[in-house]
């Protein structure tokens, strides 16, 4: 219907999450009828974005640079390795503001069943990590689903060996939750590791 | 084809578009099968802690293609609580059965088999015997199981001084002098197999190469992926 580039602008928009065909036409005709200098800058902020962010060479995570903010960071406990499994899970993390050590990202959790094994998750360079960094205690984020549970396993049997701590983080009942309306599974988390006050 | 409240086990999930789960189950009385269930990764969902493996469910799916489309979902029992080596097995059981068990061929004894795993699972240390049992168990509902007291082709009994060798989609035959060393098992071994009794060292890795021999050609080049797990962990299955 419309021409080719503008056909090819609404097709390269679906690569979003969340966005359809009738999105697509949206953001197409309001960046070309209307925001002409914010298409531009998208353009080239996506163009600079793609050829310029990669990985941290130690933690994993995105970043333009060699080394994240984070493990740049001198302030920061290099005691402390906090595992996770998503970028995003970083940043909740520093959100909550209370984590003063440093991290490692996954990018994923093992998945027999999509061929994903300990080596797509870089469990190689968190273990060359262990040994060549004056960390004591590492604190598995991972999630509290049966492959991300599997994956908290399957780091601390690599991690004992060097005789560092392995930690995992709690699961229970969630600030202000009632008791009430919370699944079976995870009350009974929550009584298996109660804790005296 | 409509299913209503059909006990059922997750066995694996992957994303489905935006807030959706794509849903392999194992039902019990319409074998596996691949559902959708819709919005289920939206943050409120109350279902998506249903839809995790370990734990029966009463699943309500509709759907004429092999796609069924989720309706309605209730626990039946609570998750199991698969810790460390007991969760690798359990996914390794899943792997198995997304790859080797055809969709909607329902076979309740194996649903039987696979729950009484998980429970054996939970409850034990030593995980090999009950990983034996089911692929035993496994092969011989997908129409490969093997006679242990039986010979492949005489018929005769396996005698427990004997020594025999497996031969392809048939079973055991003697084992004469010339045939390969490594394929020897004894015929003791075999019995003890049969029974389900794995205190000898020997025997227990007998009858793991005697599995790995006969899903090979049914799993074809591709690997098992959970196997690789067991591999990592220092505490080794023996």
């Amino acid at each position: 219907m419309f021409s080719p580039l503008i056909d090819e602008l609404m097709a390269a928009l679906r690569c979003l999450p969340g966005v359809g065909p009738k999105s697509a036409q949206r953001m197409t005709l309001h960046l070309l009828e209307r925001d002409r200098e914010g298409a531009a800058r998208l353009a080239q902020a996506l163009t600079l974005a793609v050829e310029g962010v990669g990985r941290c060479q130690r933690c994993r995570t995105l970043t333009e640079q060699p080394l994240c903010g984070i493990c740049a960071n001198a302030r920061r406990d290099d005691g402390l390795l906090c595992v996770v499994e998503t970028p995003a899970d970083v940043l909740a993390i520093e959100q909550a503001g209370t984590y003063q050590g440093k991290y490692f990202v996954l990018m994923g959790h093992l998945s027999p069943i999509d061929g994903i094994g300990p080596e797509d998750i870089g469990v190689d360079q968190l273990v060359e990590l262990l040994q060549t960094e004056p960390i004591q205690e590492v604190i598995l984020a991972t999630n509290s689903t049966v492959e991300g549970e599997a994956t908290a396993y399957y780091i601390s049997e690599r991690a004992r060996p060097l005789g560092i701590t392995v930690s995992r983080i709690a699961h229970g009942v969630p600030m202000g939750g009632e008791l009430e309306y919370i699944d079976g599974g995870t009350l009974a988390h929550a009584f298996a590791s109660r804790r005296s006050l | 084809m409509q299913l209503a409240f059909e006990p059922a086990y997750v066995l694996h999930t992957r994303p489905y578009r935006d807030t959706s789960l794509l849903v392999d189950v194992f039902t019990r009385d319409c074998g596996r099968l691949s559902v959708v269930a819709r919005g289920v990764r939206q943050r409120k969902s109350p279902r998506r802690q249903l839809l995790n493996p370990f734990g029966r469910i009463l699943l309500s799916a509709q759907g004429r293609g092999n796609l069924k489309t989720l309706t309605g979902i209730e626990a039946d029992a609570p998750v199991l609580a698969l810790q460390g080596l007991a969760s690798f097995s359990g996914l390794y059981l899943n792997e198995l059965l997304v790859r080797l068990l055809p969709e909607q061929d329902a076979s309740p004894s194996l649903f039987e088999h696979y729950q009484d795993s998980l429970y054996q699972l939970q409850a034990c240390t030593d995980v090999e015997p009950v990983l034996r049992a089911f692929e035993f168990n496994l092969l011989a509902d997908l129409g490969y199981g093997i006679s242990f007291t039986e010979q492949a082709e005489s018929g005769a009994p396996i005698e427990p001084q004997g020594h025999y060798r497996l031969v392809a989609d048939a079973g055991f035959v003697p084992w004469r002098e010339g045939d390969d060393e490594r394929a020897k098992i004894s015929g003791g071994h075999l019995l003890a197999i049969n029974t389900g009794d794995y205190a000898d060292e020997l025997c227990r890795r007998q009858a793991k190469a005697l599995t790995r021999q006969l899903l090979r050609p049914l799993l074809g080049i591709r690997p098992l992926h959970s196997r690789a797990l067991f591999a990592g962990t220092h505490t080794q299955v023996k």
